[in-house]
């Protein structure tokens, strides 16, 4: 017997494909490797451990009291959670093309998806490295959890934001994907990845804080470490970022939602 | 029903412009009627089928009903390639809020009108155009919608598909609307009543769908020249004496 589809209220029905969405954004993320799931700690990790190598000699004192792996690792973690939103962005939509045609399925929902998808994988690494460092021995302290958990959020809703509206406007101008891999790139110097944001001359700083990732990367370390102590950053300036960057990217959806579904 | 209001429908082209698929266009499509689009190669009628199913909204205008219509069913359309066979209907099943139990029921009817056995755990991309419109049919066959909207599923299939979907189309008029685009014109008048012609960017509706069948021949006789029987079936016999002598 043919079933008949229940109606559902449109937020019932776009949390269904949100989670049918987020499943196979699992299934195609990781499925397509042997070691699965696996590579959301490994990426990240394996590139600390390579820029530990080739800049710890050099910057390794920088850090002061936080072991300088793990220094990286904080900032390298939030700065992917924010370029890792622009490329799930770009790509959102000619991933999910074939599956736009469903009237359920608007073209905005395989962007949460991806965004939510972003979120725990690199908030579970997160986790996982700091329970790593803890049984290490480094001394992490939980006393600001509610900071880090909005520094880790208002980078995410930035990234989200961007990503957003980088995926819609790179489906009319193509050449936005090429210009924003190559702007993402200086973003690791740019971002305080790899060095203390004190360890700038005081006139090169003043740019660098117009950067909202310096100021989230800069507190959660203070967050986690109450000994590492980094003057003139603040949690207000990325919050405005991650309101215009929200209300960019809803705008520009709501003004080319009809296009987006075309062929 | 179908209610078509003042439709316009156009598309951007390279180098500036628009061209123009449909022109402030109203018309009813009913419902228990079986429907064939009739027009030539780039008229819209795919465009047609993918704003009756929502997948597309027109630029002006407004399509309403309160019917259930199914996705525009076409071959591989409403597939990820990325994914197997199974979790694409996985997938349609979950966007539709079905319980696990109905999901199961599906899922088992979908592997046994397809046929795919085995591939139905390869990805979709590994798939023929049949194999893909064996799937994308059998899913959609396990819904109850008042309307079908079907898009030259058939036309890839081979015969035994080909017998199971007429079988399928029988079943589906008993009590919803098929609407069908097939450029074969006897399918076409073989599985539906009514007809509905697009041609310079309107919509008319015959009754008959023979009337509307004649009406496109005028087109395509106006663009190729009436075929001339008699030479035809000289040519015909010369053939075969040709090849029988």
């Amino acid at each position: 017997m043919p079933i008949r589809i229940k109606e559902q209220s449109p937020w019932k029905s776009q949390a269904l494909v949100i989670k049918a969405l987020l499943g196979r954004e699992l299934i195609t993320r990781t499925g397509k490797y042997k070691l699965g799931a696996l590579w959301i700690l490994l990426d990240p990790l394996l590139s600390v451990i390579v820029l530990g190598l080739i800049l710890g000699p050099f910057l390794g004192r920088s850090s002061g009291e936080i072991p300088y792996a793990f220094f990286l690792l904080c900032g390298f973690m939030l700065l992917q959670m924010f370029t890792g939103q622009l490329t799930a962005g770009i790509n959102a939509i000619s991933a999910n093309q074939g599956l736009l045609v469903f009237k359920k399925v608007q073209p905005i929902d395989p962007f949460i998806a991806r965004f939510i998808f972003q979120l725990f994988a690199n908030t579970l690494a997160l986790i996982i490295f700091c329970l790593v460092a803890y049984w290490l021995g480094i001394v992490i302290s939980l006393d600001q959890l509610p900071v880090v958990a909005a520094c880790i959020i208002l980078t995410w809703v930035i990234g989200a934001g961007l990503g957003l509206h980088a995926g819609i406007v790179c489906q009319r101008f193509n050449e936005l994907e090429k210009v924003i891999a190559y702007v993402q790139r200086p973003l690791l110097f740019l971002s305080c990845v790899i060095i203390p944001l004190d360890v700038i001359p005081p006139e090169y700083r003043v740019y660098l804080l117009y950067n909202p990732l310096v100021h989230t990367i800069e507190s959660m370390r203070m967050a986690l470490f109450p000994s590492y102590i980094t003057e003139s950053v603040n949690l207000y300036y990325p919050a405005a970022w991650a309101i215009a960057a929200c209300t960019l990217g809803l705008v520009t959806y709501r003004n080319n939602r009809h296009f987006l579904t075309q062929r | 029903m179908i209610k078509i209001r003042n439709v316009t429908k156009h598309y951007p082209m390279r180098g500036g412009g628009l061209h123009y698929v449909m022109k402030d266009v109203s018309l009813d499509i009913p419902s228990n009627k079986s429907i064939g689009i009739l027009g030539p190669n780039g008229a819209g009628k795919s465009t047609l089928l993918r704003m009756l199913g929502g997948a597309e909204a027109p630029n002006l205008g407004t399509i309403e009903t309160s019917s259930s219509v199914s996705w525009p069913l076409g071959v591989g359309v409403g597939l990820q390639g990325s994914l197997t066979g199974r979790q694409n209907v996985l997938f349609i099943c979950q966007i539709n809020g079905l319980s696990k139990s109905e999901t199961r029921q599906v899922i088992d009817a979908v592997l046994t009108f397809s046929e795919l056995n085995e591939y139905f755990d390869m990805p979709v991309k590994s798939y023929s155009s049949g194999m893909r419109a064996r799937i994308g049919f059998g899913v959609s066959i396990n819904f109850d919608f008042d309307y079908y909207l079907i898009d030259e599923l058939t036309a890839v299939g081979d015969a035994v598909f080909r017998k199971k979907a007429v079988r399928e189309f029988e079943r589906i008029k008993e009590s919803s609307s098929l609407i069908y685009v097939t450029h074969n014109l006897g399918s076409l008048r073989e599985s539906c009543h009514s007809a509905i012609y697009l041609h310079d960017g309107q919509l008319t509706y015959y009754e008959d769908i023979d009337d509307g069948i004649s009406v496109y021949k005028e087109y395509i006789w106006a663009k190729n020249g009436r075929p001339k029987k008699k030479a035809a079936k000289k040519a015909a016999k010369k053939m075969i004496r040709k090849t029988n002598p």
